[in-house]
């Protein structure tokens, strides 16, 4: 809970126009805010929706009132505007990040093959996300990569916590089948540690160092 | 949050499926809610789950966390984050724009409100007290506040009609100026300039000028004055000061005073023949021009006496107004000679000036009914005209001050 209060403070602090406080705001939300964005727009244009998407943070920001958790669930409800807009320009599908290639070009450039292999259950993992239907997807990436609980979810998706709660559980369910009648995906994730690190730590302390590089572009 | 949920002994036992490695829909059975919140919560499933099922629950949580792992890792804190720069660029650039109003009202507001909360709030210490109409629901995006929608969209129907009302007044005004200033200009070839200027100075202020007047009016008669003062005592609610008036005031009299010599067979020296023919536009039209004129002031004379005490003496307003419009009739009448006439109305026109905001067409015509009742009214009418008359220039109280005593 440590750094859900320093996020309300720092918040606050934004808000009454610290700049140092914006900074840190951004640093503590952006990670999990660029990779939900990765799963709505996928690698390439992950980037540019994101940054919008803070440019209307950083304007909307005196509007916004409440805790860290939901200053998560406000700052990804902007971004998914932001993402559902970029898609509607381009007709993409949303919730179908990274294709093959995308993957493999990130795969070969990183330098462990530890970093490979979670590069590639990542994107077998949005693959196996993106064969979930459209709410159960969108509650499991709120809930698992912005760290959103079943309410704040809700907030984010303007829908009830308790449908938000059961897509959740219901695309959990799907993905458990989907892993068992997909060895090969199954296999990947086989490698990768058990377990992640819980939400309100730093995700990359669970084992996910630092799986690859947030964009194609840097390639 | 999640974290505080422990495994509770029953679980296991509930969720133990009947038997084999789950398949197809059996799948999920192992997966209760409790331990699909663990799952969404970033924990392992340990022990929520039966041995039987324990590595399907890991592959599960292996798979979120490469979900997870979609985020990127932490920067260390001397490495800038891509698109920090541009976000603080938008961050500083708002703060700017929004300094000077904003943000003096807005952060005592933040702080005022943080204060008290400290002690509440332990795990928050910052968070301030969520006021009650402000941002329940979380998501605010885009949309700004609701409830300010609807009262622009009330009041612009209102400003329209308002300018609507402006406009249509001031239309009707120059209507009225070009009538009377424009037509004059072919009978009139000389001096096209002050026609215009003239009729211009007595359209707008039509209640000024008939106050003024109005006394000398006797030729028009008094019935005759009632219509046009109907409609001018209403419309014309005195707006400006007393400086204005005197000078048109001063016209109109004279006028005034020419249409009633004219009317009464005397010849006009020719400076003021002129004048009034300049004022009619032309001398073929000053018959009418005069007829309207006089009828004009003899219908106000009585409404205006009312606007101007109206306001300091409720009755007595009333009065005095009454009493004027009476006697008004009656001298114009008798006296065809602009002095007289002219003594007589200057009260009323002083007090027109002084207050119009009362409706003078009522009062005019009660004026008229209650003649009777004027005896009374005129003591209170000569003492307002005093007072008029003082503030008014130095001729007109004089005039005043004899009228009043003289009746």
């Amino acid at each position: 809970m440590g750094d859900d209060a320093e996020l309300t403070a720092a918040v606050l602090a934004a808000q009454d126009g610290d700049e140092a406080a914006f900074r840190a705001v951004y640093r503590s939300v952006h990670p999990r805010l660029l990779g939900y964005v990765r799963t709505l727009v996928g690698d390439l244009d992950a980037e540019d929706v994101t940054s919008e998407s803070w440019l209307q943070i950083a304007r909307d920001l005196e509007r916004f009132d409440g805790d860290a958790d939901r200053f998560r669930g406000w700052a990804a409800r902007i971004a998914r505007n932001r993402a559902l807009d970029h898609i509607r320009m381009r007709g993409r599908r949303p919730v179908a990040a990274g294709d093959e290639t995308e993957l493999t070009g990130r795969a070969a450039d990183s330098d462990t093959a530890g970093e490979a292999i979670e590069a590639l259950a990542t994107g077998r993992t949005l693959d196996l996300i993106a064969r979930l239907p459209q709410d159960q997807a969108e509650a499991v990436v709120l809930r698992v990569v912005v760290g959103l609980d079943a309410k704040t979810a809700a907030e984010t998706l303007g829908k009830r916590p308790g449908a938000v709660r059961t897509a959740a559980h219901r695309g959990l369910r799907k993905l458990a089948e989907l892993l068992g009648e997909d060895p090969d995906t199954a296999g990947v994730l086989d490698a990768l540690p058990a377990q992640r690190a819980p939400r309100g730590r730093a995700v990359a302390s669970g084992g996910v160092t630092h799986a690859c590089a947030p964009t194609q572009k840097d390639v | 949050m999640a974290d505080d949920r422990c495994v509770l002994p029953g679980d296991a036992g509930d969720t133990e499926p009947p038997a084999g490695p789950a398949k197809g829909r059996s799948t999920g059975r192992w997966l209760t809610r409790e331990t699909a919140e663990r799952l969404l919560a970033g924990e392992a499933a340990d022990n929520a789950v039966a041995p039987v099922h324990r590595h399907e629950a890991d592959r599960l949580a292996r798979t979120l966390g490469a979900l997870a792992a979609m985020s990127a890792p932490p920067a260390p804190e001397d490495e800038e984050l891509p698109g920090e720069a541009a976000a603080l660029a938008a961050f500083r650039k708002v703060r700017a724009d929004r300094a000077p109003d904003a943000v003096p009202a807005f952060s005592p507001g933040r702080a005022a409100a943080r204060e008290p909360v400290p002690g509440d709030e332990p795990g928050f210490p910052c968070r301030p007290a969520p006021a009650p109409g402000e941002d329940a629901g979380l998501v605010r995006i885009g949309g700004p506040v609701l409830s300010y929608g609807r009262r622009p969209r009330l009041r612009r129907p209102a400003r329209l009609a308002l300018a609507a009302a402006l406009t249509v007044g001031m239309v009707g005004g120059v209507a009225a100026a070009a009538g009377t200033g424009l037509l004059p200009t072919p009978f009139d070839d000389a001096e096209p300039g002050p026609a215009a200027s003239v009729s211009a100075a007595v359209t707008p202020g039509p209640d000024r000028p008939l106050g003024s007047s109005a006394p000398g009016t006797s030729p028009g008669g008094t019935g005759s004055a009632l219509p046009d003062g109907g409609t001018r005592g209403t419309s014309a609610p005195g707006p400006d000061g007393s400086a204005d008036d005197s000078g048109a005031r001063a016209r109109a009299d004279e006028l005034a005073a020419s249409c009633r010599e004219k009317g009464a067979g005397r010849a006009l020296a020719a400076e003021r023949r002129h004048t009034l023919e300049r004022a009619a536009g032309g001398s073929a039209r000053v018959p009418a021009y005069c007829a309207g004129l006089l009828g004009d002031r003899e219908g106000q004379d009585p409404g205006e006496p009312n606007g101007g005490k109206a306001t300091d003496e409720g009755d007595a307003g009333i009065d005095g107004d009454e009493q004027g419009g009476g006697r008004n009739g009656g001298q114009g009448a008798g006296q065809p000679g602009g002095t007289t006439g002219k003594g007589s109305e200057s009260r009323g026109g002083k007090k027109n000036a002084e207050s119009e905001k009362a409706d003078k067409a009522d009062k005019a015509e009660k004026s008229k009914a209650d003649k009777a009742e004027k005896s009374e009214g005129t003591d209170k009418s000569a003492a307002k005209a005093d007072k008029s008359a003082a503030k008014e220039s130095a001729k007109k109280a004089k005039k005043d001050g004899k009228d009043a005593e003289a009746p």
